[in-house]
C-alpha cells in the first residue's frame, strides 16, 4: 500500500508519503446506541506514522506541520484545512478520502531512545454541519 | 538523544543519560463538532535516576521533584521548557513550552533495577497556548 496525504491551509502545504504514513483509518463516527439512523454523525481519519529525519538536515519534515496545526487556535481560520488522502495499490487509487473542512481532534507524537524514529497519530475530522462536502472516491487507475 | 532545559528562579538541565522518551500531545476534546477553543498542551517525559560516580555531574533529576512541589502562589510553578531530540546531527524536535507547570511527577525505586526512573508530566498554562513552539528538522 502506498499513501498520499496532502494538507492545503493558508500555509504551504503539508505533504506525507508511504514512507512516514504506516496507516489510514476512516471512520464515520455514529452514535452506537442509536435506534434509527442517527443525525449527529461525525465523518474523521486517522494517520498513524513515523517522524523521519534526513541526516543531511535538507528534507523538511512534513510532521512538524502537523504538530503546529494542532495548536492553531478556533479564532484562527486556518485550523480549518483541505485534507486529501490517497491509498494507493498496484496502480490502482483504491480510495482518495478528501476533507475540506477538517480540523484537528487528536494530535500526539512520540520519541524514545529504543526506536530509531519517532512515531506519530493525527485524528481529524470534517467541520460536523459540512459534512455533505467529503469525497469518498476509489477505484481509478493512477 | 534528549536534553531538557527547565530555566527559572534556578535553571538545570536534565542530561542526555537520563531521558528515556518523550511524547507530546495536544490536548482537544474528543466531542468537538467544529475546532475547539479549549486546546491544552501536554508533554510526558520519562527517564532515569542516576547515581553520579566518578566525578559526574550531580543528579539533578532531583530538581524535577523540587519543581514538583512549588505551590500555586509562587510565580516559580511556572518555568520554561525546552526539550530537544537530536539524532545524526539533526535536531528532529525542539518542544519549547514557555510557562509549563507540573501536572504528575512520580519517581520510582526498587530493589533490582539499580536505578530509579521518573516520569514528569507537565502542561503549558492553558491561556498561553499560543507561545508553545514546535521545531525541529535542522542540523545542530
Amino acid at each position: 500500500m502506498a499513501y498520499k496525504m496532502t494538507v492545503t491551509g493558508l500555509d504551504s502545504p503539508i505533504a506525507l508519503n508511504e514512507k512516514a504514513i504506516t496507516r489510514v483509518v476512516f471512520d464515520s463516527e455514529t452514535p452506537k446506541d442509536s435506534n434509527a439512523r442517527a443525525t449527529d454523525y461525525g465523518l474523521g481519519v486517522k494517520v498513524y506514522g513515523k517522524i523521519l529525519f534526513d541526516t543531511l538536515g535538507g528534507m523538511d519534515d512534513p510532521t512538524i506541520g502537523l504538530a503546529k496545526w494542532s495548536q492553531v487556535p478556533s479564532y484562527n481560520g486556518d485550523c480549518y484545512r483541505n485534507v486529501e488522502i490517497n491509498v494507493v495499490s498496484a496502480s490502482q487509487v483504491v480510495r482518495n478520502f478528501v476533507i475540506p473542512q477538517a480540523f484537528v481532534v487528536e494530535y500526539n507524537e512520540s520519541l524514545d531512545v529504543e526506536t530509531g524514529v519517532g512515531e506519530f497519530c493525527i485524528h481529524i475530522r470534517q467541520k460536523k454541519d459540512e459534512n455533505e462536502k467529503v469525497a469518498i472516491h476509489g477505484g481509478f487507475g493512477v | 538523544m534528549f536534553t531538557m532545559t527547565v530555566a527559572g528562579a534556578d535553571t538545570f538541565q536534565i542530561p542526555k543519560e537520563c531521558i528515556v522518551s518523550t511524547k507530546f500531545i495536544t490536548d482537544i476534546p474528543k466531542n468537538s463538532d467544529a475546532r475547539t477553543a479549549d486546546v491544552g498542551t501536554t508533554l510526558v517525559v520519562t527517564g532515569k535516576i542516576l547515581s553520579a560516580v566518578d566525578g559526574d555531574p550531580f543528579d539533578s533529576t532531583r530538581q524535577m521533584a523540587l519543581w514538583s512541589t512549588v505551590p500555586a502562589k509562587q510565580a516559580e510553578c511556572y518555568r520554561s521548557v525546552t526539550v530537544e531530540n537530536v539524532r545524526g546531527n539533526v535536531v528532529v524536535r525542539k518542544y519549547t513550552i514557555p510557562n509549563a507547570f507540573v501536572v504528575d511527577y512520580v519517581e520510582s525505586f526498587g530493589d533490582t533495577e539499580g536505578v530509579g526512573t521518573f516520569t514528569l508530566t507537565i502542561k503549558q498554562k492553558k491561556d498561553r497556548i499560543e507561545h508553545v513552539a514546535v521545531d525541529g528538522s535542522y542540523l545542530i
